[in-house]
C-alpha cells in the first residue's frame, strides 16, 4: 500500500441486490442443507462470474458463507492428484493399523467422499480478484462454482469418535475434540497428558490445512477453528508418517463445508457422524499472535545455550536462529554467541570476562581483565513425546582453554506452562559432586578428571569428558499468567571450589532464581539471584536468521505484467535502461533467434536471483515482441559465459495473470540451462567503459585480544580496474584510515613458525594509507566447463606475488573442483611496493560439494599453507532458504600444537548473511562475520581478492531458490 | 583514539565531524550496497509514504487515503452500492465500508470478514458479528454503543480535522463495546482491551441519533485486533 494505481469504473447499480440470487440454482441434498450452484458463462474469470451472481462481501445473503466458496473440477488433473494422494494416505494407514477398527472405519468414510478436483484459491473476494488476476482463475465449462450455506458445525474425524460439534466463537481445537472423544481425569491434565492425541489438523472450509497441538506437552498458543472446519484427530495410537495425515486432512480441506454438510445424513452407511456440543467447562482459545513465534518460549541461559541461569536445559530454538548474550554475575562477565545450524544442534562462542584476573600481557591496557575464549556444542538425542521427555548432550568450554569445560546430559519435559529439566553435570557442571559418577561402571578411569590442558588451549581435550566428580541439576521454567514473564529456578551442580586460577568463591544455597521479561520479539532481560550472594543480570537477543528477510520498499514499481505482448516497436536503449534500473543488471548486447531473445547481462549479480529475473522478465514482457516466446539471460564476466537462465514467457505470463490449476502452479517458469543455439542475430550492441571506479567504506575489528576487548579501525576504500582486453584486467584498491583505537594495539603475539600473520599489528598500524590490493588478472576458459584465471601483483595485505587457479564446475552441479598455486613473497609492513625476505609456495586442491543432506555445504582444501606447512580445511555450513549461511571450519597441518601455540590449530565459526535480507533495496552480496579466535602462523591461507568458485556463482543449482521472506 | 588527522590537532574535532558525515552520507553513495544502505536507513526512519499532497488527483474519482501499522495508502473509490463503498489500494488490497463501519477487508496483514451489522435494541446501538481469520476468531458477537468522544490523537485524524469544514474541526463519535449479545459468551480475550471504534463527522449528530442512519463520517477508525487498527480519511 504505497503508491496509488490506476481506479476502477466507478458505481455498480443498487438494483443487484435484489438480482443477486437469481441465476443460482439451489442444490438440495436434504430439505434442510442447501448450496447455491453455478457455472462459468463460456470461458470467464471467477471475479466476474461472482459479480455477476452478486456473491460479494455485503450483498450476498447472509446465511452463505463467502470463504467457503467452492470451485470444483471433479475431470481435471488436480482430481486425479487428490485421489491418489487420498487413496495412498488411506492404503498406508489401513496397513499399518490393522487392528484399529474404528480407524479403518473413519478411513473408509473418508475413501467414499468425492473427489471434486477442488481449486485452491487465494481469495474468494471478486473486487480483490480483479485487482489482482494472478489469483483470479480463468473457468471454463467443466467447472462448478458452489457456494454453500453456512453450516456453523466443527466435524471431528478421529478413530476416537467422529461427530459434529455446533461452533462456538472462544473454543479450542482441543474443546472440540474433548466434545468429541470425552474429557481425561484432572491428573492427567495436570501432567500434560490429558488427551489421547497429540496433533490434530484443521481443514478450514476455506481449503486451507493447518496443524495443531493439542496436548498439554505440546499446546501452543491457536486461534479457533472456522465453523465449517473438519478436525482430523488421530490417536497417538495411530501409526503413520505425518505426511500421510497431512494428506488425509488435505483431502478433506477439499470438501469444504459444502459436502460436509450435505454428507452428514448419509454417515450412518459408514460410521455414524454424532451430533455433541461441548462440554460444559470447554478451553478457550488463545488465538496466536499477529506474527507466528517458537511454540514454547525459549531462552537463553547465563551461559548462552537455551537454559535456565547457570543450567543448560535440552531444548533447542528452531534450526537458523542466533542469539546474543551478555550476562554478568560477580565476578565473571560473559558474552555468548550461539547458533542453531540444525533443529537438532546449539553451538557457538563465548568471551568469558574474569574480572578478578589481569590479563597482564598487553603494556597499553594493563588493567584489563583476562579473556577466555570458548566454544560450546549442545546435540539433542531424544525429542519431546507424550511420554518421553526432550533429551541432550552437552559440552561447554569443548575447544578453549577448558577454565570452565563440563559436560552434561539433561532431560527436559513440559507440564502445562511448567517446562521441568533434570540433568548432570560433569567438570563445572558437576564440580559440586554429591552423586557417584555413572561411568564409573565403565571403568575406574571415569572416576577423577583430568587436568584440562589450559597451557595452549584450543584442542578438543576427550580425555577429560564425562570424568570426575558429577552432580544432578535442574529446575523450572515458569511461564508466568502474564505473557512476558517468565520465572527460573534452578539447582545447580557446581560449587564454586574449582574455579580457574584456584580463586574459588562463596556459595550460600546452590539454589539459584531469576525472572525473565520479554522486553519485545527479540529481547529479553533476566534479573536473577545466584549462588545465595550475587545479583546476576543478563541481556539476550535472538532472531531467527533463516526467516530474516525485508519488505523491497525502495525498489522501483516492478513493470505491470500484461497479458498480451506489447505490439509497438522496441527502442533497445530504453528497454536496457529499465532494465538497469530496476535490477541494476548491465546488458551489453541483445540477440534475437527465432522465437528467443537472449541479454548478454555484464557480470550479473544478485541477492534473491528469483526476484530480480522476475523484474528483468517483467521489462522484457513490458517491451518484446510476441515472437520471443523464450527470454534468455546470458551472464558474462571478464569476457567470460558463466551460465544462463531461460525464461518460458508464456508460463511466466500466465502465472502471474491468472489462477492456475494446483498442478501447474509451482511449474517452474526459470531454468537454468545451457542452450546452444546457431548464432543469434544482434540486435542491439552496448559497450562499456573499461574503467570502473569506486569509493567505499571499510570497516575491521580485532575481538578479545589482550589490549582490549575490541580494536577497530573505519577506513575510506577506493577501487579501479581497468579492462586492458574483454579477459584481462588490471585492479587495485587503496585504504586510508579514518578513525580507529588501533593506538592501543601494541601486543605482537610471539610464534615458533615462519611470521605469516602474526604480524597483524605491525601490518594493521605502521602506515595510515596502504594498498591492499594492485593486481593484472587474465581469465580463460578450456572447455565449456573448466574456468581458469593467471594473476600478479600485490595479492593481499600480506602478500605478493603470482599464481594461477583452473575450476571445474559443470552447469548445475552440486560438486565442483578447484586448483591453485601461487608463488608469493611477504610485503612491507607499510603495504606499499616493498618486499620482504620471506617467500613461499602455496596452494591447494579444494572440493566443493552441496551434499543436499540437511542444506550441508562442505568445501574442503589440501595443499600447502603460508608458512610451509602441510595439511587440509575442512569447512563444513548449513544454508537456508533466505541465503543465510552457518557454518565452521578447522585446519589441521604438519604443524604440531605444540609449534602452532595458542589455540593449537585454526578454527572458528562464522554466519554468512546475504545483505538483501536486510535492506529495503535489492542489493547484491553479503556480510560474512567469522569468529576466528586467534590469529596465528599455521594453517593460514593467501587471501586471493578472486576466487574461481565465487567468479562461477551464476553456476549455482542454489540461486533461483534463494527467497525473501518478506515477499509480498 | 588515534585518527589519521592528528598531524593536525586544532582541526581534528571539525575535520572528524567532516569524516563522519562524508563516511555516512557521501561515501556510501558511491557503490550500490552503501546506496542501498541509506536508502534503507531513510526508509526505516521516514516509515511508509503518508505524503500523499502530492499525487495528482484525477477529479472524476474519490479518495480516501487509509493507514494501517507499517503501510499507508491513497485508495480510490472502485464501486458503490447503496450504503456500501468498495475502496482499491495500490497493491489491490480492498477496504469496504458499509456507511461508516468496515464491511470488510482483503489482502491486509489481518482482515476483518464475514461481518453483519444489525440494529440493536437502543437506537444508539449496533449488534455485530464478525470473523478475524487471521487470528483464528469466527462468529464473534457484541454491541457497539454510539456516543460522543474526544478527538483522537493520530496523525490522520488531525489531518482530516484540519482539512474538514474550512479548519473548524470534526464532531467526534466513538462505538464501545458494551457487551455480549444474549445467549452467546464473552469477547474471545485477544479483543480484551480493543480500542472502540471513532468516527469524525462534519456536522454534529443530534442528541439520540440512530446508530443505522447516521451520515457519512469523514474519517473513521476501527480496530480489527489490538494493536491492529485501520484509519481511513475520506477526501
Amino acid at each position: 500500500m504505497k503508491s496509488i494505481r490506476t481506479p476502477f469504473v466507478l458505481t455498480v447499480v443498487a438494483v443487484l441486490v435484489s438480482i443477486a440470487f437469481m441465476p443460482a440454482i439451489a442444490v438440495a441434498a436434504s430439505p434442510n442443507i442447501e448450496a447455491l450452484q453455478t457455472k462459468p458463462q463460456g470461458t470467464e474469470r471467477l471475479s466476474a462470474l461472482l459479480v455477476r451472481q452478486s456473491w460479494l462481501p455485503g450483498l450476498h445473503a447472509a446465511e452463505y458463507r463467502l470463504s467457503s466458496l467452492l470451485v470444483l473440477a471433479p475431470s481435471s488433473a488436480d482430481a486425479i492428484e487428490q485421489q491418489m494422494a487420498r487413496d495412498r494416505a488411506i492404503q498406508n494407514l489401513r496397513l499399518a493399523n490393522r487392528n484399529n477398527a474404528a480407524l479403518q472405519q473413519v478411513l473408509q468414510r473418508v475413501g467414499t467422499m468425492p473427489v471434486n478436483g477442488r481449486l485452491k484459491l487465494e481469495s474468494t473476494d471478486a473486487n480483490y480478484l480483479q485487482a489482482r488476476p494472478e489469483f483470479d482463475p480463468v473457468l471454463n465449462g467443466t467447472y462448478t462454482v458452489v457456494l454453500p450455506k453456512a453450516t456453523n458445525t466443527v466435524t471431528v474425524l478421529s478413530d476416537l469418535g467422529t461427530c459434529m460439534v455446533p461452533h462456538q466463537a472462544t473454543a479450542s481445537v482441543k474443546a472440540y475434540i474433548e466434545a468429541c472423544i470425552g474429557q481425561q481425569s484432572a491428573w492427567k491434565n495436570w501432567l500434560g497428558v490429558e488427551m489421547p492425541m497429540d496433533w490434530a489438523w484443521v481443514a478450514n472450509p476455506n481449503g486451507k490445512v493447518e496443524q495443531l497441538a493439542v496436548n498439554g506437552w505440546n499446546e501452543q498458543a491457536q486461534g479457533g477453528p472456522a465453523p465449517g472446519s473438519w478436525l482430523w484427530a488421530p490417536s497417538r495410537k495411530v501409526e503413520g508418517e505425518q505426511k500421510q495425515h497431512e494428506a488425509i486432512a488435505g483431502f478433506l480441506a477439499t470438501q469444504g463445508e459444502f459436502v460436509q454438510a450435505v454428507q452428514a445424513p448419509q454417515a450412518r452407511s459408514v460410521v455414524a457422524i454424532e451430533q455433541k456440543n461441548l462440554l460444559p467447562e470447554f478451553d478457550e482459545a488463545e488465538p496466536r499472535p499477529l506474527e507466528t513465534t517458537e511454540a514454547w518460549y525459549l531462552s537463553s541461559s547465563d551461559w548462552g545455550v537455551v537454559g535456565l541461569l547457570q543450567t543448560p536445559t535440552a531444548r533447542m530454538r528452531p534450526a537458523g536462529s542466533y542469539s546474543a548474550t551478555f550476562s554478568r554475575t560477580s565476578p565473571y562477565s560473559r558474552y555468548s554467541f550461539m547458533l542453531q545450524p540444525f533443529d537438532w544442534m546449539e553451538a557457538g562462542f563465548r568471551y568469558n570476562n574474569l574480572t578478578n584476573q589481569k590479563f597482564g600481557v598487553s603494556t597499553t591496557n594493563t588493567d584489563q581483565g583476562f579473556k577466555d575464549k570458548n566454544f560450546d556444542v549442545k546435540f539433542r538425542l531424544i525429542q519431546e513425546s507424550a511420554h518421553l521427555p526432550e533429551l541432550s548432550v552437552g559440552f561447554r568450554d569443548v575447544a578453549g582453554t577448558g577454565l570452565f569445560s563440563g559436560e552434561y546430559v539433561v532431560g527436559s519435559k513440559r507440564v502445562g506452562s511448567v517446562d521441568f529439566s533434570l540433568g548432570i553435570g560433569w567438570g563445572s557442571l558437576g564440580a559440586g559432586g554429591g552423586i557417584t559418577n555413572p561411568l564409573k561402571a565403565f571403568g575406574d578411569s571415569f572416576e577423577t578428571r583430568p587436568g584440562a590442558a589450559v597451557g595452549l588451549g584450543g584442542t578438543v581435550d576427550t580425555n577429560t569428558f564425562f570424568k570426575g566428580p558429577a552432580a544432578l541439576f535442574g529446575g523450572a521454567q515458569v511461564q508466568l499468567p502474564w505473557e512476558d514473564w517468565v520465572l527460573k529456578l534452578e539447582v545447580e551442580g557446581n560449587d564454586y571450589q574449582s574455579e580457574p586460577f584456584g580463586d574459588n568463591l562463596e556459595q550460600s544455597t546452590n539454589v539459584n532464581v531469576g525472572l525473565l521479561h520479554r522486553v519485545n520479539d527479540y529481547m529479553d532481560f533476566t534479573l536473577g539471584y545466584e549462588r545465595g550472594t550475587e545479583v546476576m543480570v543478563a541481556l539476550s537477543f535472538h532472531e531467527r536468521l533463516s526467516t530474516f528477510g525485508t519488505p523491497k520498499l525502495s525498489d522501483p514499481p516492478s513493470a505491470k505484467v500484461n497479458e498480451a505482448p506489447p505490439t509497438g516497436p522496441v527502442s533497445w536503449p530504453a528497454v536496457l535502461e529499465e532494465l538497469k534500473q530496476q535490477t541494476g543488471w548491465v546488458a551489453t548486447k541483445v540477440q534475437g533467434d527465432e522465437g528467443e531473445l537472449k541479454l548478454i547481462i555484464d557480470e550479473a549479480d544478485a541477492g534473491y536471483w528469483q526476484y530480480t529475473i522476475d523484474r528483468a522478465t517483467a521489462v522484457l514482457h513490458k517491451h518484446a515482441p510476441a515472437e520471443y516466446a523464450w527470454f534468455n539471460y546470458e551472464y558474462q564476466a571478464k569476457g567470460q559465459k558463466i551460465s544462463q537462465h531461460i525464461v518460458d514467457r508464456n508460463l511466466w505470463v500466465r502465472q502471474r495473470t491468472t489462477l492456475l490449476p494446483n498442478a501447474w502452479r509451482d511449474m517452474p517458469a526459470t531454468k537454468q540451462r545451457e542452450r546452444i543455439k546457431y548464432p543469434y542475430q544482434t540486435l542491439f550492441d552496448n559497450p562499456q567503459s573499461p574503467w570502473k571506479t569506486s569509493v567505499s567504506a571499510g570497516y575491521r575489528q580485532i575481538l578479545g585480544g589482550p589490549d582490549g576487548f575490541i580494536l577497530y579501525q573505519f577506513s575510506a576504500l577506493g577501487n579501479v580496474s581497468y579492462e586492458l582486453t574483454e579477459s584481462t584486467v588490471a585492479s587495485g584498491r587503496v585504504r586510508a584510515a579514518l578513525l580507529d583505537n588501533f593506538d592501543k594495539f601494541a601486543f605482537t603475539a610471539s610464534s615458533n613458525l615462519p611470521r605469516v600473520r602474526t604480524f597483524q599489528r605491525e601490518y594493521a598500524t605502521t602506515s595510515d594509507f596502504t594498498i591492499p590490493n594492485l593486481q593484472l588478472t587474465h581469465y580463460g576458459k578450456l572447455g565449456s566447463d573448466v574456468f581458469y584465471s593467471a594473476y600478479g601483483g600485490l595479492l593481499e595485505d600480506m602478500f605478493a606475488g603470482v599464481g594461477g587457479e583452473v575450476l571445474y564446475r559443470p552447469m548445475n552441479s552440486t560438486v565442483a573442483l578447484g586448483v591453485d598455486i601461487n608463488s608469493v613473497k611477504q610485503r612491507d609492513f607499510e603495504q606499499d611496493f616493498g618486499l620482504r625476505d620471506y617467500q613461499v609456495n602455496t596452494g591447494h586442491a579444494t572440493l566443493y560439494w552441496d551434499t543436499g543432506f540437511e542444506d550441508i555445504l562442505v568445501k574442503t582444501s589440501v595443499g600447502q599453507y603460508l608458512a610451509g606447512d602441510k595439511g587440509a580445511t575442512m569447512d563444513l555450513s548449513r544454508v537456508f532458504d533466505n541465503g543465510v549461511k552457518m557454518g565452521a571450519f578447522f585446519t589441521r597441518t604438519n604443524v604440531s600444537a605444540a609449534e602452532f601455540g595458542e589455540g593449537s590449530f585454526d578454527k572458528g565459526v562464522y554466519v554468512t548473511l546475504p545483505f538483501d535480507a536486510f535492506f529495503t533495496q535489492s542489493v547484491a552480496g553479503t556480510a560474512n562475520l567469522v569468529f576466528n579466535p586467534l590469529t596465528r602462523d599455521g594453517g593460514a591461507k593467501l587471501n586471493r581478492s578472486v576466487e574461481l568458485y565465487d567468479f562461477t556463482q551464476a553456476r549455482d543449482p542454489r540461486l533461483l531458490t534463494y527467497t525473501n521472506p518478506a515477499a509480498q | 583514539m588515534r585518527n589519521w588527522l592528528r598531524y593536525w590537532p586544532g582541526q581534528r574535532l571539525c575535520v572528524q565531524l567532516v569524516l563522519s558525515t562524508m563516511a555516512i552520507s557521501s561515501l556510501p553513495a558511491c557503490t550500490g550496497l552503501n546506496r542501498a544502505a541509506v536508502n534503507s536507513l531513510q526508509a526505516a526512519y521516514q516509515g511508509p509514504n503518508r505524503n500523499f499532497e502530492a499525487v495528482p488527483r484525477n477529479p472524476t474519482y474519490q479518495y480516501m487515503q487509509v493507514e494501517v501499522p507499517g503501510a499507508a495508502s491513497l485508495t480510490v473509490l472502485g464501486y458503490q452500492y447503496p450504503n456500501l463503498q468498495v475502496w482499491y489500494a495500490a497493491k489491490g488490497e480492498v477496504v469496504r465500508l458499509q456507511g461508516n463501519r468496515l464491511l470488510d477487508t482483503t489482502g491486509l496483514n489481518v482482515n476483518l470478514a464475514n461481518v453483519q451489522y444489525t440494529a440493536g435494541e437502543q437506537a444508539q446501538q449496533t449488534n455485530i458479528k464478525f470473523d478475524v481469520p487471521e487470528m483464528g476468531l469466527f462468529n464473534v458477537q457484541s454491541t457497539l454503543q454510539l456516543q460522543p468522544t474526544e478527538p483522537p490523537k493520530s496523525n490522520l485524524a488531525k489531518q482530516a480535522s484540519q482539512q474538514a469544514n474550512g479548519g473548524k474541526g470534526l464532531y467526534w463519535y466513538s462505538e464501545t463495546f458494551v457487551g455480549e449479545l444474549a445467549n452467546s459468551k464473552p469477547l474471545p480475550a485477544a479483543l480484551e482491551g480493543l480500542p472502540p471504534a471513532i468516527y469524525g463527522f462534519a456536522q454534529d449528530l443530534p442528541e439520540g441519533s440512530n446508530a443505522s442512519q447516521l451520515p457519512n463520517a469523514v474519517y473513521g477508525k476501527q480496530c480489527l485486533a489490538p494493536t491492529y487498527c485501520l484509519e481511513w480519511h475520506r477526501q
